[in-house]
């Protein structure tokens, strides 16, 4: 061997407390929090890494390669020293692998203590030593030693890093863990966590459970759900799993200890509950196929595919064969554009997001051009507009269009449709999905896109199933126009949840470009005979479609709902649950129990409780704002209600992170609630 | 943007997701044929019915070093090999990253470090390294003599790079090749290696 074992440097630096030591590729130091100790006091050391640019070390769990840095303490007689702790890390990814670590600057921080009958004056001499592994790609263990010599005093001097060290700490992890639900899903694993105003980081802290790539998460009213694929290194089910979980915004991140059951729970939707306890790939298989099936008699999917039906009906002799070919492509079409969307669905998670089934229709955008395409083809339905067979698999070339290109994208469009709907079964199935390994939870939604195509393609097969089809008339001009309106309520469905997501302005912004677009419709079917007429049409419909993408474009500038949210309310629901683990990670919590007919409630919360300067407070305070809603009957707030001696709304309690709650009275102002929340009397 | 730049990220880690698996404790071990640093072709089938060790490793790795400069690594190699254990070092080191090595500059290396595996092998294109998902260097797997995965993760029960932690740390290659002599299950059979990345 050439290159034998390089230690990085092996310094000692003997000061009073900071000395820089440079290794490769980091710059470590180790500072005290106070010049001169007192007896029976508490001080932090501090190990601050400063990295090179690419360069990281790791956390307590490294992940899938690395090392934990480690600090050796040689204390004096009568001291003590607590773990090393670690701030939250972020995942870094270096090819295939992941890894839990820091890059630029870090502080590992201990806490010591020193003993009561320490005499004043007394010289303290601390050793420490730290070894670690830092990494771009290629890695380099690093070491380094230091011996700090404080004094001891009847009263400790902070040193000059102290207020450094003191906002490193108020950062680091709460060490009590909190409770948790952990359970087998399928072939993985799922974490169960109070839901937060936005969706954690979720770090495992016991290696060999889950693996280390980012969960998917789904949020279920008070209750989210986080699945992780099982590590390739999985042995046997350990009793304690330990998560570290990053809320952000300003919270501090805390730890959860859940005790682990063998007993698989399946994916928790409406129909698992009902059916069978635990998914597997057979069921999932077959839950997809029955999903893909119904999702044909969904509003956003039926008016489009019965008229496909339909039109089989009139076919006879030599068409058959085109039918056939028609099915074929059809059902090549709807499965690859399932095949395709699940594809970038995994591509996302892999690169880290936290994204489930539906993600798509989490992008207002996505969901103002859903909008345009069901209002477009109502109005085609309705024979208010004509398309031209070139706009392939659109209005009439969809429903009366031939050739396996038409059909095949007549796929892709019932894909594009299928997709704001939820079959039953679907859930079930895809929550499988996405704890799999990528080919079989392809596979799953390749089902679920056979099973949607099935239907059509079974009528294209075989021809005697089109004889029981009615004949067609007349009548299928009214049925035809008839199904229009389910594709408007479906338009006006994305409309709403396209207001949830961002705002009224946004839904008005995607109104007018609705008008713009029917216009340039109309528009496009007008023949003008005189050239003023001619060129008069060409600028209004260039006005028309440019002012229907001008309002979609828009619409990406609009404020998020999350944005919306933590700039206005930044309020969670009341649960006894969530306010019980909130509590014990030692966040602060003002509950506000109102109710829509509350007059008083109102008024507080106009006057007070929407206010810059109580919203402002929030964030300083890291206070969690809770909203319970007594507008209806709830018996969680009923009982919460019951505990302060109440039978009604409003009631303001504010839980200080330690201590005793606090009721407010009934009528606020901003300044009364700021006080509060800071803590004054 | 950011859900494009995304999309673009997650793209370039599919494709290079795309040919990672990795075997369990009780699968049968993958079958490959590589080129060893002696110029011959060495197949893991004509080892079949006996225990066979596969070890990860990287020359510039400071986890590999802490084995091979304290003479860890090539004792453990020459007392199994001895034994009739089948011992292949894999480095699926890709041309120009750290550690990796063509025939020569491997037989070399093999030569200087005193290093006695059956077969030192280069797997330049990392699909055996994939196949089994070696993640680290040193990751090691012990093969039964039915050819079943026996034991797969860390060489021994101390993550460190530090030559002076070998002693006092449990060997896991060691306990799991006692355990297939005395006939007994293999205690720990899937650990969390711990090492540098392997340098796909």
């Amino acid at each position: 061997m050439r290159c034998l074992l390089a230690i990085a440097l092996w310094a000692t630096a003997a000061t009073a407390s900071a000395q820089a030591v440079r290794a490769d590729h980091l710059t470590a130091e180790l500072r005290a929090s106070v010049l001169s100790i007192e007896p029976g006091g508490t001080f932090d050391l501090a190990l601050r890494f400063d990295h090179d640019e690419h360069w990281h070390s790791y956390w307590h769990n490294p992940g899938d390669t690395g090392l934990a840095t480690k600090l050796k303490l040689t204390l004096p007689e009568g001291f003590s020293a607590g773990e090393l702790e670690f701030p939250a890390p972020e995942r870094i990814n270096v090819g295939d692998l992941v890894n839990f670590g820091y890059e630029g600057r870090i502080q590992l921080l201990t806490s010591v203590r020193a003993p009561a009958n320490l005499q004043p004056g007394e010289q303290i001499e601390i050793k420490a030593a730290a070894s670690w592994l830092v990494c771009r790609e290629e890695c380099i263990p690093g070491r380094a030693q230091w011996t700090l010599s404080l004094v001891s005093a009847a009263a400790a001097e902070p040193s000059a890093s102290a207020s450094e060290i003191a906002a490193a700490r108020a950062l680091l992890p709460l060490q009590e863990r909190v409770a948790a639900s952990f359970a087998n899903v399928g072939s993985g694993f799922q974490l169960t966590l109070a839901t937060a105003p936005s969706i954690p980081q979720v770090f495992p802290l016991t290696q060999q459970l889950v693996h280390n790539r980012a969960p998917s998460s789904r949020v279920d009213g008070a209750q989210s759900h986080f699945n992780f694929a099982r590590s390739e290194e999985f042995d046997a089910l350990p009793a304690q799993a330990e998560f570290l979980i990053v809320p952000g915004a300003g919270r501090r991140p805390y730890f959860v200890a859940a005790q682990t059951s063998s007993a698989p729970i399946a994916a928790s939707t409406p129909a698992a509950q009902s059916g069978s306890a635990s998914v597997n790939l057979l069921s999932a298989l077959a839950l997809a196929l029955l999903g893909g099936m119904i999702l044909n008699l969904m509003p956003c999917v039926f008016p489009v595919l019965s008229l496909k039906a339909l039109s089989f009906a009139s076919l006879s002799g030599l068409e058959r064969r085109t039918a056939v070919i028609d099915g074929l492509a059809y059902t090549l079409g709807v499965v690859s554009s399932f095949v395709a969307l699940a594809a970038l669905l995994l591509v996302l998670r892999a690169a880290g997001q936290a994204v489930g089934w539906g993600f798509q229709l989490q992008n207002p955008l996505i969901n103002g051009v859903l909008a345009y395409l069901f209002f477009a083809m109502g109005l085609s339905l309705l024979g208010a507009v004509q398309f031209g067979s070139s706009i392939m698999g659109f209005g009439q070339s969809l429903t009366e269009g031939h050739g396996a290109r038409a059909a095949f994208f007549t796929g892709v469009l019932a894909c594009v449709v299928a997709s704001p709907c939820t079959a039953p079964f679907m859930g079930t199935a895809l929550g499988y999905a996405v704890t799999q390994p990528a080919p079989l939870a392809l596979l799953v939604f390749a089902v679920l896109g056979f099973g949607l195509a099935l239907p059509m393609l079974i009528l294209s097969l075989i021809p005697k199933l089109s004889s029981l089809l009615p004949k067609p008339g007349a009548w299928m001009e009214v049925f035809k126009q008839m199904l229009a309106f389910p594709l408007f309520l479906t338009a006006i469905w994305l409309l709403w949840v396209v207001g949830r997501q961002s705002s009224l302005d946004a839904v008005a912004l995607l109104l007018i470009g609705l008008v713009a677009l029917a216009f340039a419709l109309w528009l496009k079917d007008l023949q003008p005979t005189q050239t003023a007429g001619r060129a008069a049409r060409l600028i209004g419909l260039t006005l028309g479609f440019v002012s229907a993408g001008a309002c979609l474009y828009a619409l990406t500038s609009a404020p998020t709902e999350r944005e919306r949210v933590s700039a206005n309310s930044d309020s969670m629901p009341y649960s006894a649950a969530s306010l019980a683990s909130l509590r014990a990670a030692r966040t602060p919590v003002l509950i506000n129990m109102t109710a829509d007919w509350c007059l008083t409630c109102k008024v507080n919360e106009r006057v007070a409780l929407k206010s810059e300067v109580f919203r402002a407070a929030l964030e300083r305070n890291g206070v969690q704002y809770m909203k319970g809603d007594w507008t209806h009957y709830d018996a969680e707030i009923t009982e919460f209600l019951a505990q302060y001696k109440r039978n009604g709304v409003p009631l303001y309690v504010f839980f200080p992170a330690t201590g005793e709650p606090r009721v407010l009275p009934q009528v606020l102002t901003p300044q009364l609630v700021a006080d509060v929340l800071s803590g004054q009397p | 943007m950011n859900l494009l730049q995304s999309i673009a990220l997650g793209a370039s880690l599919m494709a290079a997701t795309s040919a990672f698996a990795s075997v369990k404790v009780g699968d049968t071990a993958p079958d490959f044929t590589l080129k060893g640093a002696d110029g011959k072709s060495y197949s893991l089938k004509s080892f079949a019915g006996k225990k066979v060790v596969l070890e990860w490793t990287n020359p510039g790795c400071p986890f590999v070093q802490k084995f091979y400069s304290a003479g860890e690594m090539q004792r453990l190699q020459s007392a199994n090999t001895s034994n009739d254990v089948v011992w292949l070092s894999i480095n699926s080191g890709a041309a120009g990253k750290q550690g990796a090595m063509d025939a020569a500059g491997a037989s070399a290396l093999v030569a200087e470090a005193k290093a006695t595996p059956t077969a030192y092998l280069l797997d330049g294109a990392g699909s055996v390294g994939k196949s089994y998902g070696a993640k680290t260097t040193p990751h090691m797997y012990v093969i039964d003599p039915q050819g079943k995965i026996a034991y797969m993760g860390a060489i021994d029960s101390n993550p460190s790079a530090d030559s002076a932690d070998i002693k006092g740390a449990t060997n896991y290659v060691v306990a799991a090749l006692d355990s297939l002599n005395s006939g007994k299950p293999v205690a720990n059979a899937s650990t969390q290696p711990y090492g540098c990345s392997v340098k796909y």
